[in-house]
């Protein structure tokens, strides 16, 4: 799976993008909204400042010079270079100022009678940024212009603005962290369904259930309706090109009899020739036709079932078709025994090893079932002449007869054998120590806990 | 020795009825459900070979019928349908064998034949009578140890006798079980063929019990 193409990361992405944005734009207008604020408040201050000296000066009636009937008692603008400053000019020329200025003034641009107040950011005497406010007025009994200056330094608002931006950002980090993990839970849980679906998918294909479940939230279930309709369908075709073939397979069935029986009257090197290949044709139909009715493991009916009463079944098959045998059939270990998947494949098996057996035996057929290792193992074995070691091994080859000379017969091992590999098991063929062939067929046990 | 064959494929119908004809078998064939089950219904067989897949009634359905109506005669299912499970429905909807398709015909007529000795109680293959011994898997006579021949007629009739040595058979019995439909009964016939076995085997060695039909003779323990 690609890891940069997942729905988590894109939506992550988004929302991330998103937050960050957002989150950058709050700190930006928040620290001008502040800035504005603080700036705001440090004009009042000064305007306040500004008003209290011109309230305090006034011209001396006896030389007619500016005098202050109050000090400013701000401390501020009693500590030398403090950065606090005002001072008052007429024409120019230094009339009063603030004890910080020491013997330093403060340079302004004269402000005209008409402009009022005048706020500018000028450079202070002590080096650092001030801003200043001037007005230009008269003074009752004087007809002279003053000018009134105060100043602040600008640092001061830098420094608010500073520590508000940081107390702001980690706020704002915390935040966007929190918004983040939440968005993470988020998308976690709300693609939950997706998983559900997965794992639904899986238990399908394994074969433990044959459709999805049906209780996905609604932006989901179209998908999983359109699932289970393409698995219904897709079963559908599967019966079809079964049934199919079985048509195939029987319709194929009559006039191979006729055309096997007709070559008899044929006298000849062409009588074998058709014999043989009629012959061929008929172990392919048979081969391909149980290949085909085969659901193997990966069948949508997996169900558990009992070997038991499928065995008494084929015993009681075996009795009849073998009846001038009389053959004793004996089962053992079956009673637990049994199988998960298809019905068919199972008969299909035990039929065809029981029928073998059955065909060789002089007198018994055992049949015994035990369990090990998760696994189940059913022995099938017959006192018959038996054959050779090598002959087995042959018998399990692709294609090969036990029985050369009986059309139809003798594949039954060799299906028997793909049938259980299928299922992941196998079959195995040893000589017995009754005599005859002793086969014995495993298979992965499944416990079903709610069976 | 009489034999129905159920089949709609015409072409093994008539191989069939061949092959079993060659063996001295009377031989009835029917190419549906309802007449197979009409003339297994109506007549006496001593074996029916039946196929499952016919036209008008399924072959398992005319079986069911048959054994429900206590008509006991031996049946072989003989069918293209090769799964376990559907050889398991047959024989347990009373089928005494069964047989998948395609098949070989010596196969065919050998299995009938026991069904026919197993279905009278024989469980060997030669059936000994006195001097008379009828070996079921060939289909041959011999008396005294040599082979004898036999019209295909008064085969059947021999057999019949040698598979039921103990029963009274009346003429119409007899008649029901050597002669297929198509023949125009005449039970005169009966006579002419019993005194002719009676010239070939001795004039003792069947019974005559008037008004209820023949019987072979008892041999005493000295045969």
């Amino acid at each position: 799976m690609n890891t940069r193409n997942t729905l988590t990361l894109r939506l992550l992405l988004t929302s991330s993008i998103w937050v960050i944005l957002t989150l950058v734009a709050t700190d930006i207008l928040l620290v001008q909204l502040f800035r504005s604020h603080i700036e705001l408040r440090f004009d009042a201050f000064l305007f306040d400042q500004l008003q209290g000296n011109i309230a305090a000066s006034e011209i001396s009636p006896q030389d007619g010079r500016l005098r202050m009937t109050w000090s400013p008692s701000n401390l501020r603008f009693h500590r030398p270079l403090s950065g606090w400053y005002w001072q008052i000019l007429n024409d120019g020329k230094l009339v009063a100022k603030s004890r910080s200025l020491w013997d330093k003034r403060i340079q302004t641009n004269d402000p005209d009678i008409a402009s009022g107040l005048q706020y500018q950011n000028i450079l202070g005497p002590a080096g650092g940024q001030l801003r200043a406010l001037s007005e230009k007025v008269t003074l009752p009994d004087s007809d002279a212009y003053f000018t009134f200056v105060v100043a602040g330094p600008i640092s001061n608002i830098d420094l608010d603005v500073q520590q508000f931006s940081k107390m702001l950002l980690i706020t704002l980090t915390a935040l966007g962290i929190g918004l983040l993990g939440a968005v993470l839970l988020q998308i976690r849980f709300g693609l939950r369904p997706l998983r559900q679906l997965k794992v639904a998918l899986t238990e399908t294909r394994s074969g433990h259930t044959a459709r999805l479940p049906e209780s996905f939230p609604s932006e989901i279930q179209p998908v999983v309706s359109e699932l289970n309709a393409l698995l219904d369908h897709n079963a559908a075709l599967l019966e079809r090109a079964r049934t199919q073939t079985a048509n195939l397979a029987h319709a194929l069935k009559n006039p191979l009899t006729v055309l096997n029986n007709e070559t008899r009257e044929i006298q000849g090197e062409s009588r074998q020739i058709l014999q043989d290949q009629l012959t061929s044709m008929t172990d392919s139909i048979h081969r391909y036709l149980s290949k085909a009715r085969a659901a193997g493991a990966g069948g949508l009916l997996r169900t558990r079932i009992d070997v038991a009463p499928l065995a008494e079944d084929l015993r009681f098959s075996m009795n009849h078709l073998y009846k001038d045998k009389n053959l004793y059939i004996h089962f053992s270990g079956l009673e637990d025994c049994s199988f998960q998947g298809d019905r068919y494949d199972l008969e299909e098996m035990l039929g065809n090893l029981l029928d073998n057996a059955c065909k060789w035996a002089q007198t018994r057929v055992e049949v015994h079932g035990e369990r090990n290792n998760g696994q189940w193992k059913l022995i099938v074995e017959d006192d018959g002449v038996g054959i050779s070691e090598e002959q087995l091994t042959l018998a399990l080859q692709r294609g090969r007869r036990l029985d050369e000379t009986t059309p139809g017969h003798g594949l039954g091992l060799n299906i028997v054998h793909d049938i259980v590999a299928l299922y992941g098991g196998t079959l195995q063929l040893h000589q017995s120590s009754l005599g005859g062939v002793r086969a014995s067929l495993e298979w992965p046990a499944v416990d079903e806990p709610d069976s | 020795m009489r034999v129905l064959v159920v089949e709609d494929d015409h072409h093994v119908a008539r191989q069939l009825a061949k092959a079993l004809s060659k063996m001295a078998y009377a031989v009835d064939v029917a190419h549906n459900g309802e007449d197979g089950e009409y003339f297994g219904q109506t007549e006496s067989y001593d074996a029916v070979i039946l196929d499952l897949g016919l036209p008008k009634k399924e072959g398992l359905t005319i079986l069911q019928h048959w054994r429900e109506e206590n008509r006991m005669m031996p049946v072989l299912v003989l069918t293209a349908r090769d799964t376990w499970r559907e050889k398991v429905t047959g024989l347990r909807a009373g089928a005494d064998d069964y047989l998948t398709k395609p098949f070989e015909m010596e196969e065919v007529v050998a299995r009938v034949e026991a069904l026919i000795r197993r279905a009278t109680g024989h469980v060997n293959p030669l059936i000994t009578w006195g001097p008379v011994q009828l070996d079921t898997s060939s289909q041959q006579v011999s008396f005294n140890n040599v082979p004898l021949e036999l019209t295909a007629l008064e085969f059947r009739t021999l057999s019949y006798f040698l598979h039921h040595p103990n029963a009274i058979i009346s003429k119409t019995r007899l008649t029901e079980h050597i002669y297929n439909q198509d023949f125009d009964l005449d039970s005169n016939v009966i006579e002419v063929l019993v005194n002719r076995l009676r010239k070939k085997l001795g004039a003792s060695f069947i019974t005559t019990h008037r008004g209820k039909g023949y019987q072979l003779t008892t041999f005493d323990e000295h045969t």
